[in-house]
């Protein structure tokens, strides 16, 4: 396991930032964690670092509990801080040097791996910049060469392209996609669309709380409408199963002879006229019919109106 | 009942070796971390230009002290009441100069160390790498030390041009500036002490620079203490106690010669009693 998190609590005086969370993240790819403000996203990530320890429960990150063993967890976690944490009055290749020595990388392999590390983030001319001057965007390159340093198997990245212009954004989501297959990735967003987009899975956070789970690879390829409808229920129910491209329905709401169904069907088709067709067929009057949210943001919007559920 | 098990004889031998070899590791790697936050720490001020700017008000200082000194000597008052008012041991010991500069760039070379690295979010960073908070401490402690004796730097290079400067060449016992620059250091440590606790506490540095200054001129006030109790006729093992927290007396022994291991084992050991209570608010607060 890369990262096991059990029974976690975190409070600040009379706060109660964690209420108990768990989660496991079984080996390489990318998960994301999403929430408000306030959720205690930023919180879980800086105890998985090892820099705040828990009020109670436990965390293990590439075996080794963040409490009792910090110094091996840190050697093996690449931290990118929400904020631009960086020396404005160093150079970039000094800082990074200053940061490859803490990280213990061996001195014959420093040169090379700062390369790397530049090269990865797009920024090999600005060894000689002066931070300071740089632009908020390259600021964060910087610090998240820093977090690449020493190739550590875990990365846990907060609100990683906050700041980034959408090329940028775009060049770190394939850095990303690179770096998946070999390492652990934890970032925080506020962004739905960029944790569809890199993520295979996404974990909810809402006021300290696990809400939900969301397995993303399973809905790649996907897409989801509604359909109001009146007529009776279970014969629409089997009957919409029939028609090509959908693969699940699932009743929503019902009103009198109305009844609202979610139906997920393949990306590749849009289902809408044929299911306008099948039903005015059979004279099944509707009321509406939709593409629906993204499903992660559905989801997502779902659980922040919902009780904590069994996912914590 | 307990189960006896015999042990190969070269067990114990075997595990002393482990243990000190573990140890050696340990010792190797954290001062390799101290090193390099010290380094870092002394490059990163001089990176700034206020660090040639205080350098050039101390070297400012020091001369203008300097000259007070050669017009003394000049005028042959080089025959003390006692020892500590001779000129020359004034000079890089009880000296208001000296002194007054010392309380003026300690503060501003520790505020920033620990309250502007939590302000810019640094502080964080740094700790999420494999170094302990007491590695970090100590390497800006020995970073801090190493600045403020660069900007004492003037004092002694104005008393080592006046002893061996050719063709000037005043005589006079190497003591004073052997015993000076030793009492300048000593009392350095518990002063960067203070300022590195005084960051940790604080959250902004300019709060940090006003509390390391304060604390200071309280240390200084303290050095009053034995005088005030002779006056009011105290047991003498009670002003022998004060004297020995008096800082401003021991510039003034250290700078006439006068080198004592407990004075010195005294300060190291303050500091690092300091930086022991530095690093405790630094795990509290974070």
């Amino acid at each position: 396991m890369s990262i096991v998190v059990r029974h976690l609590v975190k409070t600040f005086g009379e706060t109660r930032a964690i209420g108990g969370i768990g989660f496991e993240i079984p080996g390489p790819g990318v998960v994301g964690l999403i929430g408000p403000n306030g959720a205690g996203k930023t919180t879980t990530l800086r105890m998985l670092t090892s820099f705040l320890a828990p009020t109670a429960g436990t965390l293990q990150v590439a075996g080794f509990d963040t409490q009792t063993q910090a110094r091996e967890v840190r050697r093996r976690v690449g931290f990118l801080a929400e904020s631009n944490a960086v020396y404005p009055d160093a150079r970039v290749g000094e800082y990074l040097a200053f940061r490859a020595k803490l990280k213990r990388v061996p001195r014959r392999n420093r040169a090379a791996e700062i390369d790397r590390c530049l090269q990865a983030c797009g920024l090999s001319g600005f060894r000689q910049r002066i931070i300071g001057r740089l632009s908020h965007g390259q600021r964060r390159r910087v610090a998240l060469a820093d977090a690449l340093l020493n190739n550590p198997p875990v990365l846990i990245l907060d609100e990683p392209t906050a700041g980034l212009d959408p090329l940028q954004v775009r060049q770190f989501r394939g850095l990303l996609a690179e770096m998946a297959s070999e390492h652990t990735i934890l970032l925080s967003t506020h962004v739905l669309a960029e944790a569809e987009a890199v993520c295979s899975r996404v974990l909810v956070l809402s006021r300290g709380q696990l809400v939900d789970d969301v397995q993303l690879a399973a809905s790649v390829g996907h897409r989801s409408c509604r359909l109001e409808v009146a007529g009776p229920r279970e014969l629409i129910h089997a009957a919409l199963l029939t028609i090509d491209g959908i693969l699940s329905v699932e009743l929503s709401s019902a009103d009198g002879d109305w009844q609202a169904f979610e139906l997920l069907h393949r990306a590749d088709i849009d289902v809408r006229p044929r299911l306008a067709d099948f039903c005015m067929h059979r004279g099944w009057a509707i009321r509406e019919l939709s593409a629906a949210r993204p499903a992660l943001e559905a989801r997502f919007v779902r659980a922040m109106f919902s009780e904590p559920s069994k996912a914590a | 009942m307990s189960t006896l098990v015999s042990q190969p004889q070269d067990v114990p031998c075997d595990a002393s070796v482990g243990l000190i070899s573990r140890l050696l590791d340990w010792l190797v790697d954290s001062a390799g971390a101290v090193m390099t936050v010290a380094v870092w720490e002394i490059l990163a001020h001089f990176r700034r230009p206020a660090a040639y700017v205080m350098l050039l008000a101390a070297t400012l200082i020091a001369g203008w002290n300097f000259s007070l000194l050669v017009t003394l000597l000049a005028q042959g008052r080089v025959v003390p009441l006692r020892q500590a008012d001779d000129p020359l041991a004034q000079f890089l010991g009880p000296n208001v100069f000296l002194v007054f500069s010392l309380m003026l760039i300690v503060p501003v070379v520790t505020m920033g160390m620990v309250a502007d690295e939590r302000r810019r979010g640094t502080w964080e960073s740094l700790l999420t790498t494999p170094v302990e908070p007491w590695q970090v401490l100590m390497g800006k402690f020995a970073a801090a030390w190493t600045a403020v004796v660069v900007n004492v730097l003037p004092w002694i290079c104005y008393v080592a041009a006046l002893r061996w400067w050719p063709g000037l060449g005043l005589e006079f016992d190497r003591g004073y500036l052997i015993g000076g620059v030793i009492g300048i250091g000593t009392v350095s440590l518990t002063l960067c002490g203070i300022g590195l606790l005084c960051t940790s506490i604080c959250k902004a540095p300019f709060a940090a620079s006003v509390a390391t200054v304060s604390a200071m001129i309280a240390l200084l006030l303290l050095s009053l203490a034995p005088q005030s109790m002779q006056y009011w006729q105290l047991d003498e093992s009670w002003i022998a106690a004060a004297e020995r927290v008096a800082v401003w007396e021991h510039l003034a022994a250290f700078s006439t010669g006068a080198v004592d291991p407990r004075v010195i084992c005294g300060h190291v050991t303050f500091a690092c009693f300091l930086l022991w209570i530095a690093c405790q608010v630094c795990k509290v607060r974070d």
